[in-house]
């Protein structure tokens, strides 16, 4: 389904949903869940925590409906709300665990070649990155938003964004490559 | 080896959530909210660090003003017993006092009593 296509559709189910259609909520939740779900599950890093973050994310959206004004605000304000919460999650003593990357469920898209010893390690090392740059980076690598839409999403300067990222792929690739016997990555 | 970007893209690609969660969420929409129970109320308004941190302090401010307030009613409590002892003393030596200046003017009645009536007859 196209892009413009997939606005129509959630637009015409977010209609639908304030017109007080329940079904019309289920689309919804089908069509993000796997964005919500991702987001949670990278930062947490324990699927029964995601899903219950999720669940929780789209019980908060059903109860603010009337404030979303269209497809692209649903997707903002499922991002900004899955990414406050998950930190307020990891602070108060929550999540953070430390399941390995093969208690991780499949992606959703089919990876091309894939090195599962250097996965794990980046796994193991994006999980010491401190909460909001590791925030920061999942929200640039999972979907692909540019710095002044995660500056948003996240309620910081552009710039903050840009160096936590900058610093954040530094410390990667210097632990990467000292764990990897000096290979550059 | 793929650059870094490359591998982190590939690593946080989106995951399949669990079957049925969306079914799972609307569930919960059917389901009304349980009842909070009184420590699941306090527990979740004490959520925010900071109040967590102002109700640990009220505690111990409490718990300081007791101990301060225990050991101010000791220390009264115990002045009223010196007091009260100082005072039994006082009473008793008192007493004692009394006893001597009445057995003193029981004497001196008595001597009194025994003195003749007229000296000069008794003489003849």
């Amino acid at each position: 389904m196209s892009k413009a296509v997939e606005q129509t559709v959630v637009e015409d189910a977010l209609e639908r949903c304030i017109a007080g259609d329940r079904s019309a909520f289920a689309e919804i939740v089908r069509e993000h869940q796997s964005m919500v779900y991702s987001l949670a599950l990278h930062f947490l890093r324990s699927p029964s925590m995601a899903e219950d973050l999720a669940q929780d994310v789209f019980l908060e959206l059903y109860r603010n409906l009337g404030s979303i004004q269209s497809g692209a605000h649903l997707r903002f304000w499922l991002r900004k709300v899955t990414c406050h919460r998950s930190i307020d999650r990891v602070r108060r003593g929550h999540g953070n665990g430390t399941v390995s990357l093969e208690d991780v469920p499949e992606p959703a898209v089919a990876a091309q070649s894939r090195d599962m010893l250097l996965e794990a390690k980046l796994w193991k090392l994006v999980a010491t990155l401190p909460d909001k740059p590791r925030m920061v980076v999942i929200l640039r690598y999972q979907e692909e938003m540019e710095l002044r839409e995660i500056a948003e999403v996240m309620e910081i300067p552009i710039n903050t964004v840009k160096s936590s990222i900058e610093r954040a792929l530094e410390l990667l690739r210097t632990k990467l490559s000292r764990s990897m016997g000096g290979v550059k990555v | 080896m793929k650059p870094l970007d490359d591998e982190l893209r590939n690593l946080l690609r989106p995951k399949e959530p669990p079957e049925g969660l969306a079914e799972r969420v609307m569930a919960r929409l059917e389901t009304p909210p349980a009842r909070l129970t009184f420590a699941r109320r306090l527990s979740a308004f004490l959520r925010p660090p900071v109040l967590r941190w102002a109700a640990v302090a009220a505690v111990c401010a409490v718990a300081v003003l007791g101990v301060v307030r225990y050991q101010h009613q000791q220390r009264v409590r115990a002045q009223a017993e010196q007091a009260s002892q100082q005072a039994i003393f006082a009473l008793r030596i008192t007493n004692e006092e009394i006893d001597t200046a009445l057995r003193r003017a029981q004497r001196v009645t008595l001597r009194a009593l025994e003195v003749p009536k007229n000296p000069k007859s008794e003489m003849e």
